[in-house]
């Protein structure tokens, strides 16, 4: 059985959503490997990350075929040399994880992208019409792809999410410098639960 | 023994007079920390036997029942009437009357070695046992599976105007009297600390409640010996 750690949970998942994208053939090389790339950016900006899976092709009616890749586009995809281009065009660092697997007599292609961190992923060097230096790319909720960061409730959610991941790093902090004890910081809504199933007889 | 009564019943009965309640949960809430089978595992391993009746009670003629989220079994019987239950996020909670309130109505040998009804007392040696076996079934219990931490919560309830009374004729005590009517006790630690600290824990839980009772300088090395001798099997 399949969980949602594994590039078969998505290839069997019915449709695209903001932190799904499905491709048709898409190798990593050239015109193809900067949209990639792209995406790769966007889905890191979102606050749980993404994934993005190679051998799915959209019908007319939108729903979504499972069609495999070709031999050439499943051997072009090797971690380190995905790595070392998105060290090279992207700011920070992006954890990504590479699987390929064979299921049903197809090869498919998987990328699962670690969200976001403390600060948002930049694109920091031009390269084709798809990947242009300063531009934060995001997944928008309701509009097709990824765009470009420009209005303001992109923005703002890029910024809360932010805010908070740099809160729990704070709080982290505290803790490993022992200047607040731990238990002080347990949450009371755990307490409550206990104190609530109990709530019959005490 | 009475087998018509319910659970029900029985907490109404607990509560009705001087009871005890002891509830031991890890800090962190897991809904399925346990299966309901290895919950009655655990308390079944974790029991303690250092004197005639075991810490919780687990009874042959009353079977330990499946509930949705916990197990739980009940008895009521001469000077025992307790309920406790395992829930499957790992807290247990444990309901028991105090051993000198029981039915029959207990013979607390007071100086005058009068018999007396229940409300009257509370045992000065029952005490300290009763908070040694919450500590060692503590210590059993949370062996494993409890890493990110344990909560004891202790509460006495419905003492008010009970005197501290021995039923050993080798001692004598004052007068010492509680006017509140409930004694809340509550400890937060590691695995660890509860075993490094387990005779601390209950000298201090033991002198805590003497104090309420306005005994304003309980006898530390005495409680030590106490606990000793339960320790060891001695009583």
């Amino acid at each position: 059985m399949s969980s949602q750690n594994d590039l078969s949970y998505y290839v069997d998942y019915p449709s695209e959503e903001r932190f799904i994208e499905y491709k048709k053939n898409a190798p990593w090389r050239g015109d193809s490997k900067h949209k990639i790339a792209r995406t790769i950016m966007a889905m890191s900006n979102l606050r749980d990350g993404g994934w993005i899976i190679i051998g799915k092709e959209q019908k007319d009616d939108g729903s979504f075929d499972k069609v495999g890749v070709t031999n050439g586009t499943y051997e072009s995809y090797n971690l380190d040399n995905i790595k070392d281009y998105l060290f090279s065009h992207v700011e920070p660092m992006i954890k990504i994880e590479l699987q390929k697997e064979e299921i049903d007599g197809l090869m498919y292609v998987g990328l699962k992208i670690e969200g976001l961190n403390d600060v948002p992923h930049i694109c920091k060097t031009t390269e084709g019409p798809h990947l242009e230096r300063g531009v934060i790319y995001v997944r928008s909720p309701g509009k097709e792809g990824c765009i470009r960061l420009t209005d303001y409730k992109e923005n703002k959610e890029i910024v809360d999410i932010c805010s908070e991941v740099g809160f729990k790093q704070f709080v982290d902090k505290l803790k490993i410098s022992g200047l607040i004890e731990f238990r002080e910081l347990v949450s009371t809504s755990d307490e409550e639960k206990f104190d609530e199933e109990i709530s019959d007889i005490y | 023994m009475t087998q018509e009564i319910t659970s029900d019943e029985i907490i109404k009965k607990i509560q009705s007079k001087g009871y005890w309640s002891v509830i031991i949960r890890p800090l962190t809430y897991k809904a399925e920390r346990f299966s309901l089978s290895q919950c009655e595992k655990k308390v079944i391993d974790a029991k303690v036997r250092k004197r005639g009746w075991s810490y919780p009670y687990i009874t042959r003629h009353r079977e330990i029942i499946n509930y949705i989220k916990f197990v739980q079994t009940y008895v009521d019987w001469n000077n025992h009437t307790e309920l406790w239950r395992m829930y499957k996020d790992g807290q247990f909670i444990h309901l028991f009357s105090c051993w000198e309130d029981g039915d029959e109505g207990i013979r607390i040998f007071s100086p005058e070695r009068k018999i007396v009804n229940p409300g009257y007392g509370l045992s000065l040696l029952m005490t300290i046992y009763t908070i040694y076996e919450i500590y060692e079934f503590t210590s059993r219990l949370c062996k494993e599976d409890y890493e990110d931490g344990i909560q004891v919560k202790i509460k006495l309830t419905g003492i008010k105007d009970r005197k501290l009374v021995t039923v050993d004729f080798g001692r004598t005590i004052y007068e010492y009297i509680c006017r509140v009517n409930e004694i809340p006790l509550e400890r937060r630690f590691d695995y660890s600390d509860l075993v490094a600290n387990k005779k601390e824990y209950v000298t201090e839980d033991v002198m805590h409640i003497f104090q309420i009772f306005n005994w304003k300088n309980p006898n530390k090395k005495m409680i030590g010996e106490e606990f000793d001798k339960i320790e060891k099997g001695l009583i």
